[in-house]
């Protein structure tokens, strides 16, 4: 229909047939799609740039000192944790006064100041649970190094759960190429989507970094959002090196007033470094290593061939051997 | 020669093993064993009889669910390949059965040859395929199999390895294959059931995992009809209520029972809020997405897939867990209420309890087969629930509609509250007074226009009114003379509400309130 309203029109008169042309096909396009069920909440988490920067990598220490008896603790923080490094620390019944801890790699500029979060759970296992967070300031310069300064509690609970102190290695390690990628969060509320009777007050948001993804942000993220602010969005800034992936997820609670969770939700975006570009996406690494391939059969580095033998071996799992 | 899927029945699958206890090559002793002894008696009938030109390669091959427990993978492809050249020898599709199992004969290799085994997840469904890839799932042999014509191979378990109940991509890709079973395994059941109501459905590509918001336009699992296609969000890969729901689109599609406009939409929530310029909308869209929630909780029922003991897996509640934690029952209204017609939950309870001939809060039950439901909706082009009402109630005497009504004013979409109810006829008119729709929140649309019947015990009109905009009517003295003068031990009464806001819905008949005579 586009077509034949084109090949007649002048350009002026093209336009508003170019825009009916596309409202109908959005029109078309939504209205061929049947949703799955959504929840009223929603948390957006999109990748807004991707910009090469050298990055110091810096080892670091987190230790948790619990508080009080527990019967599980797991440890992690907004710090990468390239191949070699936990991502995080949990241990079982923990008892008073025992500490975790956590090496990790801190990826900073010169004249860097941030936060590093350090995220304590004691329901690991609990989707509608946001953990508590400690939020630690630090700033680098090439000359003066990693400083911490004194941890704030910026969680959805006040930390009863434990004490934060972190510590920067020794260990020199070289300047590496990376990447400081700008993401994206937007959480937001349709009002018409709650069930009676819940009354949604706040948002509980947790954001959580993986593998060799690195989130310090300038000013520590709210952990609750009050129902005034809702349809809110921040930037969170990451940073990975060449040749390490990892992940970067929300995750969303609403509550009412006593903070009961009522509705939750969780977006994941995974990123993998390469020297040439982050390759991001919403489901899993292998989305990632095939959009790999197709540029690498785009610039002609592999043939066709290659490129089909090479989709069909990753999509290829091997069976359990008899023994395993 | 292909060996296609039976129609599998899970309450005589053996029981899930877990690593500890599994014996990959040997399966532990079951309910099952009696039929796997008669089923490999006759493989090994078969083989016998086999020419001495052909190849039987047999084994069997599991999947894992979210806890890593191993379950029997039924109806996905089994591809032998010639290892060097990697061409496959069986170009007609072969099948893993019932229990597990496969069993395929290729013929005439012109020399003895190595062949390895691929598990496929395809199968008469269609196939799962990674987004734009055209290519199935595989699971592989790790070991290569001498093959010579007269012979036979025997695989062993051809099983997927552990994923240690990792539930994200934590950098090794083999998991999504693995995650793609269970996608696989979900649509097989999905097909088997829409067969079941005498559907034939054509395969169909199921795309894993999906950017839901690239593809769905919203974080979202999701059909397309313009494909069509069914596409499963990466945290929707153990949501069997999900992906089921998604293939339920497809067999409504098929079967022209929705006009599904597409969008977004909330379990328990009047859609025409959402859809405040257009209450065609929101009832097109409750109908078209609630009518697929049944599908898959019935489905899962119907199969008894219980029995697999697969978290979230043959209950009565629909489970969508990872990307967004939303549980919510069929069978009974838990924290979330049912609220009218423009309500998806509301749609897939009362068919729900249709299927189930579910007790409703007054009156009797009123019961239609999965079957029957879906032939009745077939043959009447549904696209709402008003239209849904109509396919139902064809041809139902009045004190079965009044049953009909139970069910659906239970889900806040016919009038109720009806006062008096199991009472004694008074000497004097009684007030009859009523609600138009039982919802904890007012919908946008309610009934409010009312017509009043009432009926001796062997159900002919006492008298009636109509053109009631009220939620109360108060009987003239001739009516009431007549309720009292009726030949009958009881008097029963019913409501019946439209609500005449374009389009029009209704009328939707209540349930029967009671007037007991005096002794």
């Amino acid at each position: 229909m586009s077509t034949d309203v084109t090949s007649r029109g002048n350009s002026r008169s093209n336009k508003p047939s170019t825009c009916c042309a596309l409202f109908y096909f959005l029109i078309l396009l939504v209205s061929t799609i049947a949703h799955a069920q959504k929840t009223p909440v929603s948390a957006g988490l999109e990748i807004t740039s991707i910009t090469p920067h050298k990055l110091q990598p810096v080892d670091v220490q987190v230790n948790v000192k619990a508080s009080q008896p527990l019967d599980l603790l797991s440890v992690s923080s907004g710090a990468s944790s390239p191949e070699g490094k936990s991502e995080e620390i949990t241990a079982a019944k923990v008892k008073r006064g025992q500490t975790l801890v956590l090496t990790q790699r801190l990826l900073v500029t010169e004249n860097d100041k941030g936060y590093l979060s350090v995220v304590l759970n004691d329901q690991p296992q609990a989707q509608s649970v946001v953990p508590a967070k400690i939020d630690v300031p630090f700033s680098y310069t090439n000359a003066a190094g990693l400083k911490f300064e004194k941890p704030q509690t910026t969680g959805p609970k006040e930390t009863t759960l434990g004490s934060v102190s972190t510590k920067a290695l020794p260990q020199k390690v070289n300047a590496l190429d990376g990447y400081e990628v700008q993401a994206k969060v937007s959480l937001g509320l349709q009002k018409a989507g709650v069930r009676p009777g819940d009354k949604v007050t706040q948002l509980a948001v947790g954001i959580a970094t993986g593998g060799g993804v690195q989130l310090t942000l300038k000013e520590p993220l709210p952990a609750i959002i009050p129902v005034s602010d809702f349809e809110k969005v921040e930037n969170l800034p990451l940073r990975i090196a060449v040749g390490q992936r990892g992940t970067c997820s929300v995750h969303v609670v609403a509550q009412d007033a006593d903070g009961k969770p009522l509705y939750s939700e969780n977006r994941t975006i995974y990123l993998l470094a390469d020297e040439n570009t982050v390759y991001t996406g919403r489901t899993g690494y292998l989305e990632l290593e095939i959009k790999r391939l197709k540029d690498a059969l785009a610039s002609g580095k592999i043939s066709k061939g290659e490129y089909d033998a090479e989709l069909s071996n990753l999509l290829t799992a091997k069976a359990q051997k008899p023994h395993e | 020669m292909a060996v296609v899927p039976r129609h599998q029945n899970p309450r005589s699958l053996p029981a899930a093993t877990t690593d500890l206890e599994s014996n990959p090559v040997r399966m532990r002793p079951s309910p099952m064993s009696m039929r796997k002894v008669v089923f490999l008696v006759a493989i090994a009938a078969c083989s016998v009889a086999t020419s001495f030109s052909e190849v039987t390669i047999t084994g069997s091959t599991r999947w894992r669910d979210r806890k890593d427990v191993q379950h029997l993978l039924v109806g996905a492809r089994v591809l032998v390949m010639d290892s060097t050249s990697g061409a496959p020898l069986n170009l007609e599709p072969s099948y893993t059965v019932d229990d597990g199992t496969f069993r395929v004969t290729i013929n005439d290799p012109a020399a003895p040859i190595n062949v390895k085994i691929q598990i496929l997840t395809e199968g008469e469904f269609g196939s799962v395929t990674f987004p734009d890839s055209g290519q199935p799932y595989k699971l592989e042999s790790p070991d290569v199999f001498p093959a010579a014509a007269g012979g036979a191979v025997r695989t062993g378990a051809l099983n997927l390895a552990p994923h240690g109940g990792q539930q994200v991509d934590s950098g090794d890709q083999s998991l999504t294959i693995v995650w793609a079973f269970s996608v696989h395994q979900a649509m097989v059941y999905a097909r088997l059931y829409a067969k079941s109501l005498g559907e034939d459905p054509s395969p169909i590509t199921v795309n894993f995992p999906i950017d839901g918001q690239q593809v769905c336009g919203a974080p979202v699992s999701c059909f397309r009809k313009g494909k069509p296609d069914v596409n499963i969000l990466f945290g929707d890969k153990w949501d069997w209520d999900v992906m089921m729901h998604e293939y339920g689109h497809y067999i409504s599609f098929l079967g022209r029972i929705d006009d599904n406009p597409g969008g977004a939409h909330y379990m328990g929530a009047h859609l025409e809020n959402t859809y405040p310029d257009s209450k065609e909308i929101a009832l097109k869209l409750a109908w078209g997405e609630g009518w697929p929630t049944f599908f898959s909780i019935t489905a899962q029922k119907s199969l008894a897939l219980d029995n697999l003991h697969i978290p979230f897996v043959g209950d009565s509640s629909y489970d969508d867990t990872e990307d967004i934690e939303l549980h919510v029952d069929l069978a009974s209204e838990d924290i979330t209420p049912s609220v009218g017609e423009d309500d998806e939950l509301s749609v897939g309870r009362i068919l729900y309890a249709i299927a189930n001939g579910s007790a409703p809060t007054h009156g009797a039950a009123f019961h239609l087969t999965d079957k029957s439901i879906w032939l009745a909706l077939k043959s009447h082009n549904v696209a709402t629930l008003w239209d849904g009402w109509v396919a139902l109630i064809e041809g139902q005497r009045p004190y079965r509609l009044a049953s009909v009504g139970a069910v659906f004013a239970d889900h806040a979409v016919a009038p109720a509250r009806l006062l008096p109810d199991d009472a004694e006829v008074d000497d004097s008119p009684t007030t009859f007074s009523w609600t138009g729709n039982d919802s904890a929140i007012v919908s946008p649309h309610p009934n409010k226009m009312f017509k009043l019947t009432v009926y001796n015990d062997t159900w002919d009109v006492l008298f009636e009114v109509s053109g009631l905009s009220a939620g109360s009517y108060s009987p003239s003295p001739e009516q009431w003379a007549a309720i009292k003068g009726a030949n009958s031990k009881n008097v029963y009464w019913l409501v019946s509400g439209v609500n005449p806001d374009q389009p029009a819905t209704g009328p939707y008949v209540s349930y029967a309130g009671r007037l007991r005579q005096k002794e």
